[in-house]
């Protein structure tokens, strides 16, 4: 994960090698030759390369054979990202997102043992982006280690377990989602006499800082915040919320802080 | 990865490319109607239509059509050598030259593929040049008992084939652009070599700017009526044949090497 130009994609091309690295050395497999480790690795990089002129069946063809798996299983990988019906159209009729449907059912042909994803949801419309993403944790469920590079917060926080964080091609942070992406989760409340809440509040413990803004009361919590906890604390105070909101610190917020 | 296995993806990327059909296919066509022109005194060159010397050689018997048929042949694989600048080039216009890589060729396999291709293609053109000069000649001379004189010719041919397309196959690869890659070759061919073999032609005691890349195999299929004219016109002191066909058979491999060393260090 990373901004624009962080180097995601550049790293990705040279695991891949078709980016020449300035320094730095890396393996597949235990040292497996590169291009015997690549055929055991579905990859999409960049956009989806195919040939215009042929259909997307006979396109999966070739990559079979470069990959050299059976091109039989090309029936199952289309059906998976739904273009099974429109196999035999050539692939300069395909829309974006059927182009990039293609490019990852080519990345599953003969069940890789490592999914490399570059923007595996770009161009997608909500449905197909629902289905992606649904069809990752599948595969992952399945044993297979795929690795997503995105500057979608949301899909990340979404389908990975682990995240690295990466900026101006310089590793910042890497680590389990839930410890890099920690959430911080804030609660609004709101009364009709402020200053009572303020100062019941301050008293209730496991709540680390309180900052006043338009009208709200806004509660830092911690790790976990119980919003039944604060209600009943305040009913049981005589005091009646007119307001209560749980609000998780946005990832945006997040990786902004870390990026900048 | 074996040869047949790159021979058979390059297959499957050519069997439904229509433009590959229609360039290989014209030629087929193109080329006996073009030399039953020629004999049939239909085409001609020089004089009008009805009278007056034509300066194209119509004998198309055994062993002559070997020669004539040859120059004409090798004269129309400028249509096959675009075409192989079309297919390796489109390889980069649809970034399917990476594509290939992440899916597991090394980069020497992809060279390979498009190597073995050009010599596949110029082995076919040779086998359909042996086929159209047995049935024109068997045709002229009544009888096939004279066939195989002048066969070196189709040696000859297959020489200039794969000069030609390994030349066309080195321009695709360091231009990667078809437009351009087209009009350099054909700049090349036509004018730029021209220049420098005259240049050369006529600096020095023998013709040695014919050993340029693409006239030598030009020399291997002179003009039908060019031997005899030379003779006459008592030219330059020649250089024989069979260091034609050798300097010929050297740039090839240049072009293998070069095109092999471009793509192993250039980023891809």
């Amino acid at each position: 994960m990373g901004p624009n130009g962080s180097g995601k994609t550049t790293l990705l091309g040279i695991l891949l090698d078709v980016l020449k690295a300035d320094g730095g050395r890396y393996h597949w497999f235990d040292n497996v030759a590169p291009h015997d480790a690549r055929k055991r690795i579905g990859s999409l990089l960049e956009t989806p390369n195919f040939y215009h002129y042929l259909s997307g069946y006979d396109n999966l063809e070739i990559t079979a054979g470069i990959r050299n798996t059976d091109s039989a299983d090309r029936e199952r990988v289309l059906r998976q990202v739904g273009l099974w019906e429109r196999r035999n159209s050539k692939f300069q009729t395909y829309s974006l997102g059927m182009k990039q449907r293609l490019a990852i059912g080519a990345a599953l042909l003969g069940s890789p043992e490592v999914l490399l994803l570059d923007e595996p949801t770009n161009g997608l419309d909500p449905a197909g982006i629902a289905e992606i993403r649904a069809l990752i944790k599948l595969l992952s469920s399945q044993g297979i280690t795929i690795v997503i590079a995105s500057h979608l917060l949301d899909e990340i926080e979404k389908v990975c377990t682990h995240v690295a964080i990466l900026k101006h091609g310089d590793l910042l942070l890497h680590g389990h989602v839930n410890e890099v992406l920690l959430n911080e989760d804030t609660v609004e409340v709101k009364a009709e006499n402020m200053p009572l809440l303020l100062q019941t509040l301050q008293q209730m413990p496991g709540i680390t800082a309180i900052k006043e803004t338009d009208n709200l009361l806004m509660l830092s919590c911690g790790d976990v915040a119980d919003t039944a906890a604060i209600n009943s604390y305040c009913a049981s105070r005589g005091i009646v919320l007119s307001h209560l909101l749980l609000r998780r610190k946005s990832l945006e917020t997040r990786f902004m802080e870390l990026t900048n | 990865m074996n040869i047949m296995s790159l021979l058979s993806i390059e297959w499957l990327k050519l069997k439904k490319y229509r433009t590959f059909w229609v360039l290989t296919g014209l030629f087929a066509v193109l080329l006996p109607l073009w030399n039953y022109l020629i004999a049939s005194g239909i085409l001609k060159m020089g004089g009008d239509s009805k009278k007056g010397v034509n300066l194209l050689d119509t004998a198309y018997t055994f062993p002559g059509i070997w020669g004539n048929l040859g120059f004409w042949a090798g004269l129309f694989v400028w249509f096959i050598a675009i075409l192989v600048i079309i297919i390796t080039t489109n390889e980069y216009t649809f970034r399917t030259h990476r594509q290939n890589i992440i899916d597991g060729w090394t980069r020497l396999q992809f060279f390979h593929g498009k190597a073995l291709f050009v010599l596949i293609l110029s082995v076919a053109l040779s086998v359909y040049f042996f086929l159209l000069g047995a049935v024109m000649g068997g045709y002229y001379s009544h009888g096939f008992s004279n066939i195989m004189s002048g066969i070196t010719e189709l040696g000859y041919f297959f020489i200039t084939c794969l000069d030609y397309l390994g030349f066309a196959l080195l321009i695709a690869f360091a231009i990667r652009r078809s437009g351009l890659a087209i009009g350099l070759f054909l700049l090349y061919a036509m004018i730029i070599e021209n220049i420098g073999k005259s240049i050369i032609n006529s600096l020095a005691d023998k013709p040695w700017g014919n050993l340029m890349p693409l006239q030598c195999s030009d020399e291997l299929l002179p003009f039908p009526l060019m031997t005899m004219a030379r003779s006459l016109m008592g030219s330059q002191q020649q250089i024989s044949v069979n260091t034609y066909a050798i300097t010929a058979l050297c740039w090839c491999v240049i072009y293998y090497l070069l095109s092999r060393i471009l793509l192993l260090r250039r980023d891809w």
